[in-house]
């Protein structure tokens, strides 16, 4: 789980959907210690200008250590990194935060893997390593439109049972994800990533329902490394869970960094 | 025994307020957390000193979110100086970093000078902090919120009651969003003040024009990185021509030739902040740096230091 900085080469990036693109990255040996939920941050460019780093979730981590993420352009700093072709080097930062916790021991009981567009990625590696331990989760992925859709090969070579939602029914169910979720019979356990109006339907469900749910959450960061707090995330401070204690906050609720505790956190813990 | 390499390193051998430093690389407070966060990466004990996060009274809550947005070749913050308080820090940060090399500089805010005063008292019974570095860029409450560091009668109070309630050097960290950066110099200096660090971030906004409103929740923030070092470097210029005690030089410092400009204006030592986030080990490259170009030039560090006037 310890971090590392290093450059390493782009092995190979592909564009999979409009403005979506598939990078792999070269080996390091911190990354065989990665856990699904975890993230990089990436230096864009050579220079100083964009500044910060990029946090992007580890898609796939190969035995060699090479690790894929998949990411969308949309702005300077990830514009820049859609230009860049094999051959060309990028630092990083990581692995990063606390990921999603496993379940202790194999499940019959219904794992839910929820994902809403970008946020999709990071269950990748989740799924994979749920089916290393003989888990085949239902993944449930929502998308604005067949042409945004990704990654349905990967959950499906892990055997995956998948089902996919798009807001115009262009490509499966006509609907949002959170309809196919309430679909499932009896979930034990749910895992989410994806847009934050997305998050909070699906830890509303859970909660109501006492399921147990973990989501990923997503804040602009500075450091990526827990100290210049720019990335906090308001959550409940509950009996008989202790507070951080770094923590701080008001009555009832805590702050804590995304980048640290996070991104992935218990649901009926988030204040959304 | 004695090899090269330590011939090299003895070069960078300094004090600043009477704090004796392996060398003249800092990292700035705000940026290092409590200097745990950034162990696991790189060998800390090669840094010259820590200063550490800004620690107040009781627990600072900080401000709503988004406290960070990137700027060209900058980031504007509104963090709130959020801290766990001194308590905290005595109790769980402190043991730790006392057991490391580098020299212990301990940010302390408040809202009311009196406030200071007790952050200072407290942690003039611990052992292991070299200095106190004073922000003064905190809002006056008794003032309706008007920082201390922007007036000079305020600023010379705080540093005064801070200087009666500790026995360690007591560093001003200067802010620079006033006109004449002097004079708030020469009033901490004339309050006590062993040396003054300078230069706290540069109060700027960003617009998000998709959502119509301020890119951060708290509307104002603090600008740092390279894009404000230029005006850094004027700073130090400034000050080091107006008062007699050492500076610490920071805004904007990525690399050494950065640090070197700081160090001919006039710096005795650097802090590195922003760049920090981007390359946690920027502050070692800027040492090996100056190593590097003080052997190279036959000079040491402190032959260095203003060379530019
Ligand atoms: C833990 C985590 C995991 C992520 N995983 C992925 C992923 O797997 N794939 C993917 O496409 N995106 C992911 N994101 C979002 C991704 O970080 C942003 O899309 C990216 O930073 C945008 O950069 P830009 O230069 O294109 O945008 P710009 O708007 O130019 O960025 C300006 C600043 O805002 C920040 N920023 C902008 N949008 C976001 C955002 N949504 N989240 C966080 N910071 C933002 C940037 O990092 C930068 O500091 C993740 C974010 C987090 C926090
Ligand atoms: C996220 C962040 C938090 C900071 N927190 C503090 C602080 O607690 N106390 C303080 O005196 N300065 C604080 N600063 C200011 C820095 O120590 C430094 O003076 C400033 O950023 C300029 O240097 P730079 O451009 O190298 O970052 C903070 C800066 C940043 C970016
Ligand atoms: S990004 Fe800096 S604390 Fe999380």
């Amino acid at each position: 789980m310890t971090a590392a900085e290093f450059t390493t080469p782009i092995l190979k990036q592909t564009r999979i959907a409009e403005d979506i693109y598939n990078l792999t990255l070269g080996p390091h040996p911190a990354m065989l210690t990665a856990t699904p939920g975890q993230f990089v941050q990436l230096a864009v460019g050579p220079t100083w200008d964009p500044l910060l780093r990029r946090p992007f979730s580890i898609c796939y981590v190969k035995d060699d250590g090479a690790f894929n993420i998949l990411y969308r352009a949309q702005g300077k700093g990830t514009a820049l990194l859609a230009h860049l072709c094999a051959g060309a080097s990028v630092n990083v930062l990581g692995p990063l935060g606390h990921g999603f916790t496993l379940p202790q021991a194999p499940t019959s009981d219904p794992i839910v893997l929820v994902g809403g567009g970008i946020g999709t990625p990071p269950l990748v590696f989740l799924a994979q390593s749920l089916s290393n331990m003989g888990i085949r989760p239902h993944v449930t992925l929502g998308f604005t439109n067949a042409d945004q859709v990704i990654c349905e090969e990967y959950f499906r070579a892990c055997g995956a049972h998948l089902s996919i939602a798009t807001d115009d029914g262009s490509y499966g169910y006509h609907g949002l994800v959170t309809e196919l979720l309430e679909q499932i019979n009896k979930p034990a356990l749910i895992y989410a990533c994806g847009p934050r109006g997305m998050l909070a339907a699906v830890a509303h469900f859970a909660n109501t329902r006492r399921i147990s749910c973990q989501v990923s959450m997503e804040e602009h960061m500075a450091c990526g490394m827990g100290v210049c707090l720019g990335c906090v995330c308001k959550t409940k401070v509950t009996a008989p869970a202790a507070p951080q204690p770094n923590a701080v906050g008001g009555p009832g609720w805590q702050w804590q960094r995304v980048c640290m505790e996070g991104p992935v956190f218990d649901a009926a813990e988030v204040i959304f | 025994m004695s090899t090269t390499q330590d011939h090299e390193t003895n070069l960078l051998v300094t004090q600043i307020a009477g704090i004796a430093l392996d060398n003249p690389v800092m990292v700035a407070s705000g940026t290092f957390g409590y200097g745990r966060e950034y162990a696991t990466l790189m060998d800390i004990d090669r840094l010259g000193a820590i200063m550490v996060k800004g620690v107040s009274v009781t627990p600072w809550t900080g401000n709503p979110m988004p406290r960070i947005v990137e700027t060209p070749a900058g980031m504007l913050n509104a963090i709130g100086l959020q801290n766990p308080g001194v308590a905290y820090f005595c109790r769980e940060a402190l043991p730790w970093l006392r057991q490391r090399k580098p020299a212990v500089i301990v940010n302390v805010i408040g809202k009311t000078v009196e406030e200071y005063a007790e952050v200072a008292t407290r942690l003039d019974q611990e052992q292991g902090i070299a200095a106190l570095e004073v922000n003064i860029s905190c809002p006056n409450v008794k003032e309706g919120g008007i920082a201390f560091g922007t007036d000079p009668v305020a600023a010379a109070e705080v540093v005064a009651a801070v200087k009666a309630s500790t026995s360690l050097p007591v560093i001003p960290k200067l802010s620079p969003n006033v006109t004449d950066i002097t004079a708030m110099a020469r009033a901490v200096v004339d309050a006590g003040a062993s040396a003054v660090s300078l230069v706290n971030t540069f109060l700027g906004m960003a617009i998000d024009v998709r959502k119509k409103r301020p890119a951060l929740a708290n509307v104002m923030g603090g600008l740092s990185g390279p894009a404000i070092r230029p005006l850094a470097v004027r700073m130090v210029w400034q000050v080091y021509e107006a008062v007699q005690v050492p500076i610490i030089g920071m805004g904007g410092i990525t690399c050494v030739e950065d640090a070197l400009e700081f160090i001919m204006a006039g710096a005795g030592a650097v802090a590195v902040g922003t760049a920090t986030f981007r390359h946690p080990t920027t502050a070692l490259q800027v040492c090996a740096g100056l190593a590097a170009y003080c052997k190279a030039e036959g000079v040491t560090i402190n032959e260095l230091v203003g060379v530019a006037h």
